[in-house]
Parts: C-alpha cells; sequence; structure tokens
C-alpha cells in the first residue's frame, strides 16, 4: 500500500527538480535546486544577493556559454550536479580600468 | 607515504559516518525500557501501583498502535515496570526553522485515562520555541485539555491516541510559521504586518532551536544519549551549511537536506540581525560538534591551482580588449 505512494512523489520530484552547483573563481560552491521548467534569472538573483551583489557583478557561464537568465534548465538539457561558473563581470578600457579598481575595494571590504 | 595517509584518513571519516548513519537506521521506532530514572513525571505513582484491566489493556493498545503506526521522524520509548510513563523525540521537518532538530516530551498516563487526556511535558530548557510550547515545559494543546478549543479539537476519549498527539505536535505546533500558532493571531495571517512579524518570530526560533541543540548534545535524555550523538554527527555538515547559508542572507527554511537552496522557498533574504546572531552563536554549535568527533567542519575547500589559471586568462582577456578600444 505505502510503497506505490511513496515512489510516486519520489518520480514526480526527480522529473520536476534539478540540483544545480554554482561555482566561482575563489573556490567557493553553492548548490541550488531548481524547476526544470523555471527560468534561471531566480537562481542568478539569489546568488548574487547571497553574495552581497549586484546581479551584473557576476558573469555566469555553462558549457562555455553565458547564460542570459531567460533560460530555462530544461532548455540547456541540464542534468543533477551540473556545474555553472560564475565569473566576475569585466570589461576594458580606461574607465573600466576605474571600476575594475573599484570592484577591488569593494571586495576588500567585502572581505 | 602522504598519499596513503591522506586516503586512510578519508577512509577512516567515511566508515565512521557509515556506522552512524547504520546506527540511525536500526534505532527502533517504539521500544521498552528497564527504567525512567530521569522522566519529568518519575514521581507521580509506584512501580508497585495496581491499574485496572481497562487501564492496562488501553496503554497497551497504545503501544501497540504506536508500535505499527510511528512515521520516521518520532521515536518512542515506553517503561515495562512503570506502564504510565513513555518519551517521545520528534525530529524538526525541513522547511521549519526546527529543521534538524531534536525535541523531547515525558508523557504520562493518568489513572483515570483514557476519560482525560495524558500529561505532556516538553523538554524546553528554558527556551519557548513555539507559542503551545512554554519555557517551564507545559505543552498548551487543545488536544490535552491545556487549552480551551471546540468540542472536537478536545480529547475524545473513545477516539483520541498518543499517536496523534505525537503527529500533531510534530506536524501542527512545529510547522512553518509557528508566529500564527498564537491564538487570535491567525486573522493577521497573509498581511504585510502578519508576515514580517511572523518572519522575525521564525528567526529567533531558529536561533532557540540551535541552543536547544546544544543543551540536548550537553545533557541528552535518558536512552537517548546514543541517538543523540548519532543524529548530530550525521547532521552537522548540513546543520553548518544551513547556518553559512543563512549568515550569506538566505531566507530562514529555504535549505534542505545536502546543503541544498530551494529556490522555491526564496523570499526576501535574511533580517541584518538573523545574520549576525547566527554568526554568533554558530561557534558555539560547532565546538559541540567537534566535541562529538566531527571533523572538517569549518575549514573551506582551499582554491585548485585551475582558479588561478582561470584569473590569469580573465587578466589577459583584459588586456586584449583595453588594447582594441585604444
Amino acid at each position: 500500500m505505502s510503497n506505490p505512494q511513496d515512489d510516486k512523489p519520489i518520480d514526480q520530484e526527480q522529473e520536476a527538480h534539478v540540483i544545480l552547483k554554482v561555482k566561482s573563481q575563489d573556490g567557493d560552491e553553492v548548490l541550488f535546486k531548481n524547476k526544470k521548467s523555471a527560468p534561471l534569472k531566480k537562481l542568478m538573483y539569489v546568488y548574487c544577493d547571497r553574495r552581497g551583489l549586484k546581479l551584473d557583478a557576476f558573469a555566469f557561464i555553462f558549457n562555455g556559454a553565458r547564460i542570459g537568465g531567460l533560460e530555462t534548465p530544461d532548455e540547456l538539457d541540464m542534468e543533477d550536479g551540473d556545474v555553472i561558473d560564475a565569473c566576475r563581470a569585466m570589461s576594458g578600457g580606461l574607465r573600466a580600468n576605474q571600476r575594475q579598481w573599484s570592484y577591488m575595494l569593494f571586495d576588500h571590504n567585502g572581505l | 607515504m602522504n598519499h596513503i595517509k591522506v586516503i586512510s584518513l578519508v577512509q577512516y571519516s567515511s566508515s565512521v559516518k557509515k556506522l552512524k548513519e547504520e546506527f540511525l537506521r536500526n534505532f527502533k521506532r517504539f521500544d521498552s525500557v528497564e527504567d525512567f530514572s530521569d522522566h519529568h513525571y518519575v514521581s507521580k505513582g509506584k512501580a508497585s501501583k495496581q491499574h485496572s484491566k481497562n487501564w492496562v489493556k488501553k496503554v497497551q493498545d497504545e503501544w501497540k498502535i504506536l508500535n505499527q503506526n510511528l512515521p520516521e521522524t518520532i521515536f518512542v520509548r515506553a517503561c515495562e515496570s512503570r506502564m504510565d510513563l513513555l518519551r517521545a523525540v520528534i525530529i524538526g521537518a525541513e522547511g521549519t526553522p526546527y529543521h534538524d532538530g531534536l525535541f523531547f516530551f515525558d508523557i504520562q498516563f493518568p489513572d483515570t485515562y483514557p476519560s482525560v487526556p495524558p500529561n505532556v511535558y516538553y523538554h524546553s530548557g528554558g527556551l519557548r520555541i513555539n507559542p503551545n510550547l512554554y519555557n517551564c515545559g507545559k505543552v498548551c494543546l487543545s488536544l490535552l485539555g491545556t487549552w480551551h478549543g471546540n468540542a472536537r479539537q478536545s480529547w475524545l476519549p473513545k477516539e483520541s491516541t498518543m499517536l496523534q498527539v505525537l503527529v500533531s505536535i510534530q506536524a501542527l505546533v512545529l510547522n512553518e510559521q509557528p508566529y500564527f500558532n498564537e491564538p487570535g493571531y491567525g486573522l493577521i495571517k497573509g498581511t504585510w504586518l502578519g508576515e514580517s512579524k511572523s518572519k522575525v518570530y521564525s528567526e529567533n526560533v531558529f536561533l532557540l532551536s540551535l541552543k536547544t541543540m546544544v543543551y540536548s548534545m550537553r545533557k541528552p535524555p535518558q536512552h537517548f544519549e546514543e541517538y543523540v550523538q548519532n543524529h548530530y554527527f550525521v547532521r552537522s555538515h548540513d546543520i553548518v551549511k544551513a547556518c553559512n547559508a543563512y549568515k550569506a542572507g538566505a531566507p530562514l527554511g529555504s535549505m534542505v537536506k545536502g546543503g541544498v537552496q530551494d529556490l522555491e522557498q526564496a523570499r526576501q533574504s535574511g533580517s541584518k540581525k538573523f545574520k549576525t546572531d547566527v554568526a554568533s552563536f554558530m561557534q558555539t554549535v560547532v565546538d559541540e560538534f567537534v566535541k562529538l568527533g566531527v571533523k572538517e567542519l569549518a575549514e573551506k575547500p582551499k582554491p585548485p591551482v585551475n582558479n588561478a589559471n582561470t584569473e590569469n586568462q580573465s587578466k589577459k582577456k583584459t588586456r586584449k580588449r583595453s588594447r582594441s578600444s585604444r
């Protein structure tokens, strides 16, 4: 009696969700449980909120391509345990150099 | 030689954890013990007291019901020499401020049972972790006759059982938003004021739950000493990961087993006071875990060489872009 009842919700859970690992450049790893049909925007937002930074501070890269936020795990064919790299967003130029410096200051304060 | 030591150390820690998990798996949900010397109601009644046949039969029926129907998160111990005494432990559910905690209840069947409800005492340690669980150990429930409710919510001699009491405590008392358990507060549920007060209350409850963990590790109740040690040994990493997540701003209750953050639970981030309070008290909890023999708790993984390469690559990219812009 109880066995089939237990099996069904477990199967549904396995089908509905995927566990993703977000890895930053300083070695920090965070695990998230995301619906396969839900956009990854929320994961990105929650991760940045957890790190205390704005959304544009990170570039999320999966399989070599940057994630824009509107994709879903189903579209990107993600599975349990897949790794998303969170790299610090950077750009070039004189103003960019100043911005880079301000990032370093921010990190220092964060520590 | 270093490699061999590292491998053996890893194998040792994993084998220890397997032993602990096996103990937890084999721990009987219902069992009888010889005596209850530290029971709260031990002074009421005596071992030599004679009870009526109906009372004895009813208590044995209760034991049978508990033996067959206890859920995975409730464990009960009965006493053969003192049939009127029980002791139960309830594991806090995921998604609640009580997650991973152990909560102990001492139970006594009165002489006129089942005409009157059983007496239930909560091992509070002086902490009030729920509107229904007072810091003096009183359990305030209409089912137990300690609070007035309508006829259906009260104790029904012919229908109510001890299993119902324990399941009610687990699901209805130790729930996601305990603030609304206070009589009358349910009216403001769903409003901005109610939700904000509930959030603050739940965060405070989690801190008290951490303190309850420390109290039970330092002085575990009789017949559950080994269970307490093994439970917190196995769950220590999950608890530490959750605390680290709360320090980083994750909302309370969003961590599930294995240190994974459930994004569906993500609402507002935790308040600043909650972050600082968790950070300040967390070290005490970690110290207790270390006493249990848990290793590698607070150490953060060192960044591997790959990350250094990544940094170099990013620097190179920056240089290229600056050249092109000029």
